[in-house]
């Protein structure tokens, strides 16, 4: 990087940089501005919601939305069951992933292509909703915190991109290091993790971020109060804004819109705060070409 | 366990010597569904009946009282919350049927299609709540809602039968009848046809009057066109959106718009019944083209907002009308104590209901007022209301197989046609807790998840006229001091042509009125539409639906 | 590359439990993977007979009446299916265009930033939009677009024009559609190319400079080819989803006046199946998707692997 610096900028130096950064400041502006909208509702009384045009920053603050939903006691419990399984269903994903995609990134593996076949298979066909709840009481896992984690263990595509970058990393290192007498469990967290920042990376946000916004698995599979994940208690939270009133009766209080913005608002704060943290490891894939020796 | 199951027989056996039951326990076994152990258990009890001693009702219940509670699972609708155990109506419910009541919660969204990932299971509640009678062959074809004899149902809720009969125009009780029987409980409703509601501010500035007949409608909207109602000095304000249009449709006599949703609804699942007792389709209608040619002529006009294709409400609370809030438009219309609960007194804030207090709150200095519906050309005039019948109440294969769980829910089902005390109770709670009172009207002081939580809105059946007229006597009275006539829902008997067609139908109307509408096609295209309507199924379903209607009332009369 | 190291160890010549054993370590290592998949993909998988079935969830898929290919007959018999086909292929076809390469420049634009602070922001921010739901996004736009109230309208009618009413004009409501989800998609879809990116060699780039090339050339002829495998993967993996419509997005956008335009598959089904158990309907749509899919998928990786080097399997 410290070149650039050294060197007079040349005419095409300045394309580049008025074109990346122009295309990326239009985005991050486009992007912010609904957000600010987000923000904005999920702390204004009703009247300013309700209010035709944009609200890009609060005029009056109202932090009932927020309020709701915080003083609901199953919302810090479920806070804490989310927590629990997005670490460690991302942790054992993540494991299992990379279990799973060292033998598929070896060429010469027989079989190789017909597994991979069966991966792929998955990504496009499934059973629907009824074989596989059946399939789940079957194994006793209603009801059972492992259901959040196993049926949703890895994912086809997390597969896919795991292996074509291990498939990427030369197959010099692999071997000298079993010349060296190591196993391939060795190989894989030896030689292969600490190259692997960059997709690992990846693929844990990935499954962080499945684990942190899924919540059929709790409506169909667990009817135990104390097992209820964050985003399932949102939306019972939320659900009940959205009844049209056919029964005819007198509707109760309610600030669905501000409730479901504070609800949105306060789903992703994690996600925002842990996303940085995994994002370091993305520049750090940058110290890959110093492995060469 | 063998032996209770032989007492449960007994249990079902005495109703049937006390002749009730007559004829059921030998029909059952050709039934399609495959109720196996419902079947069973009848047969079963068949035999056993002469050596049991009859007990009277009473006695019955005595009985159940003195036992174990039984747990009772309870699926009302898509957006309640599990019942919490220890709330304190929840435990006078369970004392009062000597029950365990559960219930499941569901999100209302894919509701149907999670509830059957648990019947799939094999896991089903009690009760079952269905939202309208076309679902009832499916289900009952897939064995989950058992059959529920009349006879019953009279003998262990007399009270309900009683309600049915005396509102009943001769259809009542075979609402949910299902190839010859009767599958459950539809609950009879009070229901107030929608309201016509205009920014008084609006006419008061420009002097004008609540309008009564089409050709008013189309001076008073024409000016909040034209002459600046908000005073702004721009000519932004339309007179109405697409919630107003079923009052439109209504003066020429045809129930065409319906629903208070999130977008504009043409719903071709909803019939309309004819006064010669003979249900039809509105929308294909020469009623509805006249109606459809004078919506264009408004829309060309400005009067109708060009943006009631996405429709009024921006989401939150369905019953919001955004465009009227914020002043694009100055018509709209909603159930009457969306905005004044128990007088015309707009001033009282007591008195204002959820939609007005939104209002107010965008718009301090405005008003509202009610007006009558338009009246048409040939003097028919009329707005949507709700069914007369709803809340279908059903009772599973599961609950089916425990005749004491028959008769604790068929008590259940009766109390609410009981006592008043339990009904507010059940839709209420306690007062000072749960809602505060006021010369007569109730207010909810709790959210909607945790009153049902503490297990309110759990067992209720609705806005039933007991319920209107001694609960909520003020706000009834009012609803219907300010509306008129109501163009019912009519609920559609299952039937094959009906259902296998209706989703295309559907499409098919909502597509060509919404082009007839905005223009994009002539007004006479109302003309292809309608040949294409009856050969996409709409002759036959509409057909089948006036023959099966018919044989039913036939068949009600002949008893 | 694979035939060249086949011809070093040929392993057609040792049978199956040969190569099982000589590579059992490999294996062994599949094991829960493999695991996974056979019993939780797998497992259910007989529940997509239900589609030639009459299916009631009560009586099973051991009790419900086999009805062969009655429900692909009643699919292919519906009036709108054909129309609502060739939407489904045409508005996918657009996103394909649209919004499989912008997460890629987008990757470009962000390894050209120098100043980290902001490539960091604009990154995390550019993440956000995924994690909103379509319903808060559609408030937001037909907000935006309204004929009346929205910024684009006014300035439209401030030089002059007449407002357009975009999601509600059957002209622009495909445009809406493919915007909006470039909008909600391109940051979330970047992260797997920029990934790639980071992996690559600093020293290539240094190489390069000594040699005289200039930033473009640094991207075409280092960056670029560094994404080339990613780019390939994703491109057979998004050609599968050309009938895998968004229906959150739709719904919350479509209405009757759009219909002839915006109209999907899964809307589609939504309605043909709302709050009816149309379980085998509903099967029977999901099966064709996914057989077409599947064919879509199996037909880029073979072209994929014809052209370069770089296929799924």
């Amino acid at each position: 990087m410290e070149t650039y610096r050294r060197k007079k900028r040349t005419a095409e130096d300045w394309l580049v940089d008025i074109i990346s950064y122009g295309l990326c400041g239009l985005l991050v502006v486009t992007i912010l501005l609904p957000f600010m909208q987000v923000i904005t509702i999920s702390m204004s009384p009703a009247a300013v919601v309700n209010r035709n045009g944009f609200h890009l920053i609060p005029t009056q603050f109202d932090f009932s939305g927020y309020k709701q939903i915080a003083t609901d006691p199953d919302f810090w419990r479920s806070y804490l069951v989310t927590i629990l399984r997005t670490v460690l269903g991302t942790a054992s994903g993540v494991l299992i992933t990379m279990l799973t995609a060292y033998p598929l990134a070896k060429t010469n593996l027989p079989y190789r292509r017909g597994i991979m076949m069966f991966v792929v298979f998955t990504m496009y066909f499934s059973g629907g909703m009824i074989p596989k709840y059946l399939l789940i009481k079957t194994l006793g896992l209603t009801n059972n915190f492992l259901v959040y984690i196993l049926p949703c263990l890895i994912t086809g595509f997390a597969l896919i991109i795991t292996r074509n970058f291990f498939m990427g990393i030369p197959s010099a290192l692999e071997e000298s290091a079993k010349i060296d007498g190591a196993t391939n469990l060795q190989v894989l967290f030896k030689v292969y993790l600490p190259l692997s920042a960059p997709v690992v990376a990846t693929i844990s946000l990935w499954y962080c971020v499945q684990h942190w916004n899924s919540w059929m698995d709790n409506m169909l599979y667990v009817t135990n109060r104390a097992m209820y994940v964050l985003q399932f208690v949102l939306q019972t939270i939320l659900a009940n804004g959205q009844m049209s009133d056919m029964e005819a009766l007198d509707a109760v209080v309610i600030h669905t819109e501000t409730m479901k913005m504070a609800a949105l608002v306060l789903s992703l704060i994690p996600i925002v705060c842990t996303y940085p943290y995994l994002q370091k490891y993305f520049v750090k894939g940058m110290v890959v070409g110093s492995v060469k020796g | 366990m063998r032996n209770t199951k032989r007492w449960m027989a007994c249990m079902l056996a005495a109703a049937i010597a006390g002749g009730t039951l007559a004829g059921c326990g030998g029909e059952k076994a050709d039934t399609a569904a495959d109720t196996t152990a419902q079947t069973s258990e009848t047969k079963a009890g068949g035999e056993a009946a002469p050596a049991e001693k009859e007990l009277t009702v009473e006695e019955e219940i005595a009985q159940d009282m003195a036992a174990e509670p039984i747990v009772l699972e309870y699926r009302q609708g898509g957006t309640t919350a599990e019942i919490d155990d220890d709330a304190e109506v929840v435990k006078y419910i369970e004392e009062k049927f000597n029950i365990d009541l559960k219930s499941w919660y569901v999100d209302s969204k894919n509701y149907w299609e999670n509830v059957n990932v648990r019947f799939a299971g094999g896991e089903m509640p009690d009760v079952l709540r269905i939202d309208n009678a076309s679902q009832l062959g499916t289900l009952v074809e897939g064995g989950i809602i058992a059959e529920i004899p009349i006879e019953t149902i009279r003998k262990y809720a007399p009270n309900y039968a009683k309600a049915m009969d005396d509102a009943d125009d001769g259809s009542y009780w075979t609402t949910l009848l299902y190839n010859g029987k009767n599958y459950g409980m539809p609950i009879p409703q009070e229901v107030t046809p929608h309201a016509m509601i205009w920014r008084k501010d609006w006419l008061d500035k420009l002097g004008l009057e609540v309008p009564t007949t089409l050709e008013e409608y189309e001076k008073v909207l024409t000016a909040f066109v034209e002459q600046d109602p908000d005073g702004n000095g721009k000519k932004d304000t339309a007179g109405m959106a697409e919630r107003a249009m079923g009052a439109i449709f209504g003066a020429y006599g045809v129930r065409c718009v319906t629903g208070l949703d999130t977008k504009a609804q043409f719903f071709t699942e909803e019939m309309q019944l004819g006064e010669d007792n003979v249900p039809f389709f509105p929308y294909i209608r020469p009623e509805a083209k006249e109606g459809l040619a004078l919506l264009h002529d408004w829309y060309e006009k400005g009067i109708i907002d060009k943006e009631f294709i996405t429709g009024e409400n921006h989401g939150g609370y369905g019953g919001l009308s955004h465009s009227f809030m914020n002043g694009q438009i100055g018509l709209t219309t909603a159930q009457p104590y969306h905005y004044l609960v128990a007088s015309t007194d707009s001033t009282d804030e007591t008195n204002w209901g959820i939609c007005m207090k939104e209002f107010k709150a965008l718009n301090p200095d405005a008003d509202i007022v009610y007006g009558p519906a338009p009246i048409g050309p040939n003097g028919k005039s009329g707005t949507e209301a709700w069914g007369k019948l709803g809340v279908f109440t059903c009772i599973t294969t599961k609950a089916a197989q425990d005749p004491r769980k028959v008769r604790t829910i068929l008590r259940v089902v009766d109390e609410y046609f009981k006592d008043t005390e339990y009904i507010k109770m059940v839709n209420y709670g306690i007062k000072d807790v749960h809602y505060s009172e006021e010369d007569g009207v109730l207010k909810r002081i709790m959210d909607g998840t945790e009153l049902r939580k503490q297990g309110i809105l759990q067992v209720d059946l609705g806005n039933t006229p007991k319920y209107a007229n001694e609960i909520n006597k003020k706000k009834t009275e009012f609803g219907n001091s300010v509306t008129g006539n109501g163009y019912y829902r009519f609920n559609v008997p299952p039937v094959e042509e009906f259902s296998n067609s209706i989703a295309t139908l559907d499409t098919m109307t909502e597509q060509a009125y919404f082009d007839i509408i905005s223009g994009a096609k002539p007004v006479d295209y109302f003309d292809t539409f309608v040949e294409e309507f009856k050969a996409a199924g709409g002759e036959a379903a509409e057909q089948a639906v006036q023959a099966e209607y018919a044989a039913r009332l036939e068949a009600v009369k002949q008893q | 590359m694979a035939k060249a190291k086949t011809a070093v160890v040929p392993k057609q010549s040792r049978g199956f439990f040969g190569n099982l054993s000589k590579y059992k370590e490999y294996y062994i290592m599949l094991i829960p993977g493999f695991l996974f998949f056979l019993i939780f993909c797998y497992g259910p998988m007989y529940g997509l007979i239900i589609a030639f079935q009459d299916y009631y969830p009560l009586k099973g898929i051991d009790g419900s009446t086999f009805v062969g290919m009655k429900h692909f007959k009643a699919l292919a018999s519906n009036p709108f299916f054909l129309p609502v086909l060739k939407n489904t292929l045409i508005i996918s076809f657009y996103k394909l265009l649209v919004c499989f390469p912008a997460p890629i420049l987008l990757c470009l634009a962000l390894n050209e930033i120098r100043s980290v602070k902001f490539k960091k922001v604009a990154q995390s921010i550019s993440y956000l939009p995924h994690f909103v739901s379509w319903v808060v996004v559609s408030g937001i736009i037909l907000e935006f677009l309204s004929p009346t109230r929205g910024p684009i309208n006014i300035l439209l009618q401030n030089l002059g024009f007449e407002p357009i009413f975009f999601v509600a004009e059957q002209k622009y409501f495909r445009g809406v559609l493919v915007l909006s989800d470039l909008w909600k998609s391109i940051g979330w879809g970047s992260i797997v190319y920029m990934a790639a990116v980071t992996g690559v060699d600093p020293t290539l780039y240094e190489a390069a400079e000594m040699d005289g090339a200039g930033r473009i050339r640094k991207i075409l002829h280092i960056t670029l080819p560094a994404l080339a495998p990613i780019v390939t993967v994703m491109l057979i993996m998004q050609s599968g989803k050309i009938l895998n419509d968004s229906f959150e997005q739709v719904y919350n956008f479509l209405t009757p006046t759009t219909y002839q335009v915006g109209d999907v598959i899964s809307t589609f089904v939504y309605r043909m199946g709302i709050q009816k158990m149309q379980y085998s309907f509903t099967t029977a749509v999901d099966l064709f998707k996914n057989i077409i899919s599947f064919i879509l998928v199996m037909l880029t990786n073979y072209i994929a692997r014809k052209t370069n080097d770089y296929a799924l399997w």
